[in-house]
């Protein structure tokens, strides 16, 4: 038994001891470079970038085809040799797990270097973690479930997860968790996901060499296990799919009137989780102040007076926003209208929401301009842009599936003006929208 | 199942998708023959042979090589089968020195001294790299690793194919005089049906996946016959022939392939009234043809 | 012929045809696809799927015929090399064009109903036509690739070879000769790998793989090479033709009377002109401070800092009086220009918060006074350990009052501004 171990284990190195010493190579290198150049440099140093993902995807190409042979052919081992086939794949994902350990440590050390944050020894280890799963579930899996095609479905799969790996680790900390959170990078995913995917795709493997899966089972554990590795290259996609289960915590970003004088505030228990959810206006000026508890969060969206605030608030899983609007006199809360809204886009809106002047308001009061996340589209960048006239009242779509590149808005009697790039103008009351541009220059400002 | 047969299948199937390769197939390889596994090219030899080592999975049916059953004891029946493939599948890399020591730290029953006069005979040489042998040396490299330990059965499925007649003929006789004076099993393919008629003592005949037919050699061999008919007119049709496998009219004279021939039926073909009547015995490969690819009656 | 060609090429890759197809159908249904209201958009992210699922076509694109001698096989038919690149052309835009069809015609049904005023033929069919180059053109490139190497991994490792070298050649170009718009380059790098497919198809197809790699590889740098020296010679000869890397921006004045430009030009040189609207006059702000961006007061006046040195630079008000630009200095020491600043009621001062002192500011004689520090009792002189009375609200009681909370206690305090 030890005579075999030992034949097999020379063989393997004997077939890939060059690109075992590249593997090897890679962290070293990976770090003596991370450490001599500033992140600033790592980050945008293109080639140094394209040569290591380059060298990395072909190391592990390179690696697969040496020990998983094309088509349906079989090694001489695999047909002759009186060994466990477990104990033969075992020792060839032996071999391409240390080149797939040495990738995810030069990766994680190289990522956590460009990006200054987390620790190294931290996101060494994610990527060792990530490779792994790649490599266990992909290879295995494309090799279990597709003989015939095993090869190229793996290969696929090894190219996109050397790409995803090295975005994920370059881009860990915002594109794991979701926005306005802060990322753990051993939080939950990498604790219990991927060793799941990692058991699974040794169970369906071995199940395989035991079995030999007919093609309708075949096709089954395909599916099963294409959704587990969905998941394993997407884990963003499945946070975000758990985190409308999980509890919202409120908050509110406050909000001052022009002058300073009147604050509006989040009251109660802060972070709430569940209703009610309390706002105190607070007149310094004269010294007095109100509440109002609200049955959905709400975010704020401006001042269109000094004693007036608008809002918008949601009910949980609600196809619409509420619009509302909140009178100190006399402690009035006014619904204006329902806007059209993606299920639970509040959650998104709470940071952002008035954090730059585009959440203005028109200076007597009446118009209140909105951009919200793209009705039609997930994308985070794309916006929809509303108008609301709070006297007849109106809520209006007035551009849909747009950019904000505007960084600076502009009040004016008949017209909101919205400059920086690509500025345009909207016209009131009737909401159309237009480029704009200084005198004399083309599209003519007035 | 019976361990009096070096390989048994019974009712062993295997599909391709609606295709059926082997079909029902119920063999059965007697311990010490030398049987030849005749078939045409697509007639399903070769997947038969990888059903039996479980390199392929079996739809359904049970085969057993040297009394183990194929899936089981497919470790065990690699320590005393030895498996000549059609396309070498030799790690090109090594050398033929690292090959031998290589395997030779799979099999106990390893007999160095047999590799090395083996070696000697076929003039492989130890430096060199596998890629850089020819065809021909190649598939006596894998015959040499193959008998190396002496293995109870010899599985060849068609060794010589693209090779030229002498390194076939060497390799051929090399097989014979080296299994046979231990007493092993050889199973061999090939659609080469002449080379083995010079070596088998039994013969299986394989056809779009069905055993056709399975007997010893000399069985078949007396057991077919063509017959010769002259006739004055026209050659009547042939009526109440039994194991008819050919015909065909040639003029006035009738030719035909019986299976199964006996005076008997030597007296119904006398009551066509032929002006003359010949029987002549046939080769393997005229037997094959007309079992495999005539017109049968 | 042709039909027979198009049978051979549709059974070879339908599969990666197929998919390519139907990612994109599902992407359109989830809402994930293309942009039906406006006229362009960069692709989502999602959009990576089909986009690489037809490069992947296009990368099996002539693998068939570089296997073995199937090329010589085809040939054999009495089959011309255009005949067999056109079909393998028109069959990767055929399906990228029916597929363009379909997805904007899903699009525009599963388009929320409040977009629908939003769409026209016009935008849809510019939607579709970006469909199709979005996926047309990594089909194409892909079979570009596909000629050189047999097989889809030689085809990879083609493409990974020229957008290697594209890369590589951009980045060690010298900072000094690099060209702002390298269009021509672009375009070079295009019709290089186009030039290259032709004339490896119809000369090189039966030749060794090496001297295929060589032919497209020099044909490619030609191309690239090309286009490159057209941009360096335009670059050179006609500076003033390409645009330089600038950023601009526009800030109005709260009653839209005057427009200050910010304008960046490669990243270092900055440029601030303030306009008076009516009538375009354009008075440029010397010694801007880019570092601390303006802000309009709520009575048309900009406040914006000025820089004289290191460490050296003051808040300046300018206010358009008479045709002239005023400019009063109004601080001798730093501040942050982005404080905010808070008019009086009459809108004779300002209110600013800096560093956790209120300051008040009478523009006209530039006079800045202290009149709170926000870390300590207002009565006392001294400055104390940080305590938790820290205040977050001022306010303008009146005309010549202040007013600011502390929080722990919450109180209210009130200074009078001499």
């Amino acid at each position: 038994m030890l005579t075999a171990l030992y034949r097999l284990c020379w063989k393997e190195w004997r077939q890939s001891w060059y690109l075992l010493l590249a593997a090897l190579l890679l962290p070293p290198l990976a770090l003596r470079l991370s450490l001599t150049l500033t992140p600033d440099q790592l980050h945008n140093w293109e080639p140094l970038k394209l040569t290591m993902v380059l060298f990395t995807m072909g190391l592990i190409a390179r690696s697969a085809l040496v020990v998983f042979p094309a088509g349906t052919r079989q090694t001489y081992a695999e047909v002759h040799l009186p060994i466990s086939p477990m104990l033969h794949q075992f020792l060839l994902f032996v071999g391409q797990a240390l080149i797939a350990t040495c990738a995810g440590m030069s990766f994680g050390g190289w990522a956590a270097q460009q990006t200054g944050a987390p620790p190294a020894a931290e996101m060494m280890l994610v990527g060792v973690v990530h490779f792994l799963a790649i490599l266990f579930v992909t290879l295995a899996v494309a090799r279990a479930v597709f003989p015939t095609a095993g090869l190229v479905v793996g290969m696929l799969w090894a190219f996109i997860g050397t790409n995803s790996s090295f975005y994920y680790l370059s881009f860990f900390a915002p594109s794991v968790v979701g926005e306005g959170r802060p990322a753990d990078p051993l939080s939950g995913v990498y604790y219990w996901y991927l060793p799941v995917c990692l058991t699974a795709a040794l169970l369906a493997y071995s199940f395989h060499l035991g079995h030999k899966l007919s093609l309708p089972r075949r096709g089954i554990a395909m599916g099963g296990l294409a959704v587990v590795l969905v998941g394993a290259l997407f884990p963003k996609m499945l946070l975000n799919t758990f985190e409308h289960q999980n509890k919202y915590e409120w908050y509110f970003q406050s909000l001052t009137a022009d002058d300073g004088s009147v604050v509006v505030e989040a009251g109660g228990v802060i972070p709430a989780v569940k209703p009610p959810y309390t706002l105190e206006m607070t007149d310094l000026r004269a010294g007095h102040s109100v509440t109002y508890s609200w049955n959905e969060p709400v975010v704020g969206v401006g001042m269109p007076t000094r004693t007036a605030v608008i809002l918008l608030g949601q009910p949980t899983d609600a196809h619409y926003l509420h619009l509302y609007r909140w009178e100190m006199a006399g402690n009035v809360v006014r619904l204006l209208g329902d806007i059209p809204a993606s299920p639970n886009i509040i959650r998104n809106l709470w940071q952002s929401s008035c954090t730059d002047s585009t959440c203005d308001h028109h200076s007597h009061g009446r118009y209140t301009f909105l951009h919200l996340p793209s009705l039609g589209h997930s994308r985070e960048e794309i916006f929809d842009w509303w108008l609301i006239d709070s006297v007849t009242p109106r809520i209006q779509l007035i551009k849909p599936e747009t950019y904000m590149s505007q960084s600076h808005i502009t009040w004016l009697p008949d017209r909101i003006v919205l400059t920086g790039y690509n500025p345009k103008v909207i016209h009131l009351p009737d909401g159309a929208v237009s480029d704009w541009a200084l005198p004399g220059e083309k599209g003519g400002a007035k | 199942m019976s361990s009096e047969y070096a390989i048994e299948t019974r009712e062993l199937t295997k599909r391709f998708g609606r295709r059926t390769v082997v079909d029902h197939l119920s063999l059965q390889v007697p311990r010490g023959s030398i049987f030849a596994f005749l078939g045409r090219n697509g007639a399903g030899k070769t997947t038969t042979i990888r059903l039996l080592l479980d390199l392929l999975d079996r739809n359904s049916g049970d085969a057993r090589v040297l009394g183990l059953d194929a899936v089981t004891g497919a470790r065990d029946i690699r320590r005393q089968v030895g498996y000549v493939a059609q396309d070498t599948d030799l790690y090109d890399w090594m050398t033929v020195e690292e090959h031998l020591w290589f395997c030779r730290g799979f099999h106990a029953a390893w007999d160095e001294t047999l590799v090395r006069e083996l070696q000697r005979k076929l003039d492989l040489p130890d430096k060199q790299k596998i890629r850089q042998l020819s065809r021909g040396k190649q598939a006596q490299l894998a015959l040499l690793l193959a008998m190396a330990y002496r293995p109870e059965l010899l599985i060849l499925d068609e060794p010589t194919a693209g090779l030229d007649v002498v390194v076939r003929r060497e390799f051929l006789e090399e097989v014979i005089e080296l299994i046979q004076q231990e007493g092993r099993t050889i199973f061999f393919s090939s659609h080469l049906v002449h080379e083995v008629e010079r070596i088998a003592d039994w013969v299986g005949i394989m056809d779009n996946g069905k055993l056709s037919y399975c007997a010893p050699l000399e069985a078949l061999k007396s057991s077919v016959r063509r017959l010769v008919c002259a006739f004055d007119g026209t050659p009547p049709a042939l009526a109440g022939i039994p194991g008819v496998l050919q015909q065909e009219v040639i003029g006035k004279s009738l030719i035909f392939t019986v299976q199964d021939y006996s005076p008997e039926l030597l007296a119904s073909v006398q009551q066509l009234a032929p002006r003359q009547v010949e029987v002549e015995p046939l080769w393997l490969e005229d037997i094959f043809v007309a079992m495999v690819g005539g017109e049968r009656g | 012929m042709i039909p027979r060609l198009l049978w051979k090429e549709w059974q070879e890759r339908r599969h990666w045809f197929l998919l390519w197809s139907l990612s994109l159908v599902a992407l359109s249904m989830v809402g994930e696809g293309q942009y039906c209201t406006e006229n362009y958009k960069e692709p989502t992210n999602w959009m990576m799927i089909p986009i690489l699922l037809a490069l992947l076509a296009g990368l099996q694109g002539y693998s068939s015929e570089l296997t073995g001698n199937r090329a010589a096989f085809l040939y054999m038919r009495g089959v011309i090399w255009k005949q067999v690149l056109a079909v393998k052309i028109l069959l990767g835009l055929g399906v990228a064009i029916l597929t363009a069809v379909l997805t904007t015609a899903i699009s525009v049904l599963a388009m929320p109903a409040v977009y629908h005023p939003f769409m026209t033929m016009k935008t849809a069919a510019f939607s579709a036509l970006f469909v199709v180059l979005f996926t047309g053109g990594p089909y194409l490139l892909g079979l570009c690739c596909s000629v050189v190497l047999p097989g889809i991994f030689g085809s990879i490792g083609t493409l990974m070879l020229y957008y290697g070298g594209i890369m590589f050649i951009g980045m060690l170009i010298p900072k000094t000769l690099q060209i702002t718009e390298p269009i021509f380059s672009f375009i070079g790098a295009v019709l290089g790998i186009l030039a290259a497919m032709v004339v490896i198809v119809r000369f090189g197809l039966t030749l060794a793989w090496s001297q295929r790699l060589a032919r497209f590889a020099a044909i490619s740098l030609v191309g690239i090479g090309i286009g490159y020296i057209t941009d360096f010679t335009i670059a050179r000869v006609y500076p003033h033709a390409i645009a330089k890397p600038f950023s601009r921006e526009v800030a109005l004045s709260p009653s839209g009377r005057y427009a200050l430009i910010s304008e960046t030009e490669d990243g270092q040189h900055h440029r601030y002109t303030f306009v008076v609207m009516k009538n375009d006059k354009r008075l440029p702000i010397e010694k801007a401070d880019s570092s601390a961006p303006p802000s309009w007061t709520t009575n048309d006046d900009l406040v914006q800092s000025t820089y004289h040195g290191t460490y050296d630079n003051t808040l300046q008000l300018f206010r358009y009086v008479d045709g002239h630009l005023l400019q009063h200095q109004l601080n001798n020491s730093p501040i942050d220009a982005q404080c905010r600043l808070s008019p009086s009621p009459d809108g004779k001062l300002l209110l600013a918060d800096v560093h956790n002192d209120l300051l008040v500011i009478d523009p006209p004689s530039g006079s800045v006074r202290t009149v709170a520090n926000l870390d300590v009792h207002p009565h006392s002189t001294k400055r104390m350990r940080t305590t938790t009375y820290y205040a977050i609200h001022y306010w303008w009681q009146d005309n010549h009052t202040i007013g600011y909370e502390q929080t722990n206690p919450s109180r209210r305090i009130f200074v009078k501004v001499e």
